[in-house]
């Protein structure tokens, strides 16, 4: 018994003149619902205004929930009637852009400001909002999810797909389109939508995992069967090739890692369906920074000459009374110091009284200072990671899980049931054939598209390979890989931050060094005759036997008789020691 | 020629080792400048006293040298004494001339001082020619240029034996080696 409820009312299907009613399902497709109403004039308004919802039951049971999509009317001289297009709640994804949610700064001019969600069409696909690889199920889950959230008349039922599929970075799909293109990884899977739930349930289930019908091919309601095996799209086996293009430092390079199923498949093999995919690669920039530094040793004559270049020039250069500002234990000799080294600098003067001998000629007591770098860095190269993409990770099983459904002898034909109730919903079968040939009987051949004639009760099945997906040759199972290139966002749905950058911190403390000197105090001084060493003045502190200045004073002196004056070099006066 | 010299003096231009006395009343030639004083004890070489004075109209003419025997270079270390003396009988006086470096003497005004010693007397001693007055005696007395600056001649005597006294000129030259 078939009813149809509209604007609240429930009808049989006679009642509203309703015939030709048609369900149209095709695999990751709209299925449809077409009708007539017959005896209407073109001129009539429609019973069933455009984008109001129908719903269909059968025996009680909601059989199909959709939206008014189309009303075409139809007059000749001998008919006129009102013909209806019904869309199922795959509807609702084909007429929604899939967004996904991005984090976000707050504040657009302020990129550390608190994160929050924003939705966009830039979708990555396998990926969740933290980053991580998700199953095709769980992506799947999300799309459908994010439609129903968005008011589509249509829940998640049944999905188990554990397959992890390379990063898919694209734009502005609409949920359909995107389950499609996750769909092409695992083709053997189908979907189909349970209408008898309040809020249809769309469900997902790969061949594996679909429960089987036998169709009895000598039963009288078998029309017409057609069935071919398809050898010619069953692979040996499935060979992934990804190809990673990492970068450090500015220096880029390739890596290729192969998986295949079954492990010990050769991978030149004719039929072998090998797919190139490309992976972001690790993204990676370091700095460096080479610094040369060397031990301060104060009590060091080498060490003070180093600094001092002129000490070397002198004899009997001894230092004392060192004094200095900072405590650490080297000085900065080359290179710079940054903050992310983690290590100390401090300015340091260090000072000494250093007394040298020039050439026997004076004795010199000085002060000098030495203005150094003092750091507690070793000699070594450092480095940190600036920024850091780590590589995306090769799918696991991601080969065997192709090749379970394209290494796997499928079976392509149709057949048409007449004169049966349309009951069954074929779509979420498997289908085996008996009272054919043995192999037949083991077909599990996934059904693409099915037309249910209601008021006729006739199905027409067409099973096999999705071929209205692209899946149906070697040339577009590759498209997976030929459509798909690696994903340049991917750490960015998490951190808001473009990949790759880092702030280069450069160093802050570079070498120092000022050597200052005090003024010399002269312990001797000595002026020898070059052309006649023994003709010498010597001055000499150490002649002194007591404190006493010794100073440039004026005198009287006579000149041939002449009363002049001039300058002598003389001590103040002092007491002779008792003898 | 006298070898060229030199050496440390005090700011009388005279060696340390002279004695520096401040009683500038003691010298007989004064305000000589500290330049004048260093040659004169460096340099001088003799001192020549020429004179003519008049007894109860009896004239006596003399003429003579003061000398020293240290040269100027060796002034440091020996002392420089100019001196001569010598006695007429036929006038029955004797006569003297004395210049001694051992002490200079110093003026508040930075000018120095030096004791010359000169005296003429007769037995009787009636007269006394003289670079100072002499109490009790009368005096004559006349200016007399000493280098660069002046002393002063007196002619002292007895008022009961001389009736008539008079200096008729009185120069005190100074030779210098070069």
């Amino acid at each position: 018994m078939w009813n149809v409820s509209y604007n609240g009312e429930v009808h049989t299907f006679a009642e509203l003149g309703m015939g030709n009613v048609r369900r149209f399902w095709k695999n990751q497709a709209v299925d449809k619902l077409t009708f007539d109403v017959t005896g209407r004039s073109i001129f009539d308004e429609p019973i069933f205004a455009g984008g109001s919802t129908i719903k269909i039951y059968r025996d009680g049971e909601k059989w199909f929930d959709g939206v008014i999509s189309q009303t075409p009317v139809y007059g000749s001289a001998k008919l006129e009637n009102h013909s209806y297009e019904a869309s199922g709640a795959w509807w609702f994804l084909e007429n929604l852009i899939y967004q996904q949610a991005w984090k976000m700064p707050v504040d657009s001019q302020d990129p550390d400001s608190q994160l929050t969600n924003v939705y966009k069409g830039h979708v990555i696909l396998g990926q969740d909002l933290s980053g991580e690889k998700i199953t095709i199920g769980a992506q799947i889950a999300d799309i459908v999810n994010y439609a129903h959230s968005c008011g589509a008349n249509l829940a998640l039922g049944e999905i188990d797909i554990a397959v992890q599929i390379p990063f898919d970075e694209c734009k502005d799909l609409s949920c359909a389109d995107a389950i499609r293109r996750l769909l092409r990884w695992v083709p053997d899977t189908a979907c189909f939508i349970d209408y008898s739930t309040t809020v249809p349930e769309i469900s997902f289930k790969r061949r594996g995992q679909m429960e089987t019908i036998s169709l009895d091919l000598l039963e009288g309601d078998v029309e017409q069967f057609s069935i071919q095996p398809r050898q010619d799209l069953c692979v040996p086996a499935v060979v992934l090739k990804f190809e990673r293009s990492n970068s450090a430092n500015g220096k880029a390079w390739k890596t290729v890692s192969v998986q295949k199923y079954p492990t010990n498949a050769a991978e030149t093999g004719f039929k072998t369906l090998v797919l190139t995919i490309n992976l972001e690669g690790m993204k990676s920039t370091h700095i460096a920074q080479r610094i040369t530094s060397a031990a301060i040793d104060v009590s060091s004559l080498s060490w003070w000459t180093q600094h001092v270049p002129w000490l070397s020039k002198f004899s009997n250069v001894s230092i004392g009374d060192v004094d200095r500002i900072s405590a650490l234990p080297h000085e900065l000799v080359d290179g710079t110091v940054a903050d992310w080294m983690e290590k100390t600098v401090e300015d340091d003067l260090i000072h000494a009284s250093v007394s040298y001998q020039n050439d026997d000629i004076a004795v010199i007591d000085q002060d000098i200072a030495v203005k150094i770098r003092a750091t507690d860095a070793e000699t070594g190269s450092y480095s940190k990671l600036m920024s850091l993409l780590t590589a995306e990770e090769v799918p696991d099983n991601l080969a065997q899980s192709i090749f379970e459904s394209v290494g796997i002898l499928q079976y392509d034909g149709n057949l048409t049931l007449v004169g049966r109730e349309v009951a069954n919903k074929y779509e979420q079968f498997l289908l085996n054939f008996t009272s054919g040939r043995t192999e037949w009987e083991g077909a599990n051949a996934t059904v693409q598209e099915v037309i249910d004639r209601l008021d006729r009760g006739e199905v027409y099945i067409k099973f096999g390979p999705a071929k209205h997906l692209g899946a149906a040759d070697l040339v577009e199972l590759t498209r997976s890989g030929r459509q798909l290139y690696e994903s340049r966002n991917y750490g960015e749905r998490e951190t808001a931050e473009a990949m790759g950058n880092g702030t280069v911190e450069q160093g802050v403390y570079a070498r120092v060094e000022n050597t200052l000197a005090g003024d010399c105090k002269y312990n001797m001084l000595k002026f020898v005759d070059p052309t006649n060493p023994d003709s010498l003045i010597k001055i000499d502190i150490g002649d002194l036997s007591q404190p006493l200045n010794v100073v440039l004073r004026e005198e009287d002196v006579c000149e041939s008789g002449v009363l002049k004056k001039r300058f002598s070099l003389a001590s103040e006066a002092f007491l002779a020691a008792s003898e | 020629m006298i070898e060229d010299f030199l050496c440390r003096v005090s700011g009388a231009g005279v060696p340390h080792s002279t004695e520096h006395s401040s009683d500038i009343s003691q010298a007989t030639v004064q305000n000589i400048p500290p330049a004048d004083m260093c040659s004169l004890f460096w340099l001088l070489e003799s001192i020549r006293l020429r004179y003519s004075y008049a007894i109860n109209g009896i004239g006596v003419s003399r003429d003579f040298y003061a000398v020293t025997s240290v040269a100027p270079k060796n002034r440091l270390i020996a002392p420089v004494e100019f001196y001569a003396s010598s006695y007429d009988s036929s006038t029955a006086t004797s006569y003297l001339c004395r210049l001694n470096f051992a002490t200079v003497y110093l003026g508040g005004n930075g000018q120095c001082g030096l004791k010359l010693l000169f005296s003429e007397s007769d037995d009787s001693g009636a007269i006394n020619l003289n670079l100072r007055p002499i109490s009790g005696m009368q005096s004559l007395s006349q200016s007399v240029p000493f280098f660069n600056g002046t002393a002063t001649v007196y002619l002292n005597y007895l008022t009961g034996a001389v009736t008539a006294a008079q200096i008729n000129y009185f120069e005190i030259l100074l030779s210098f080696a070069t």
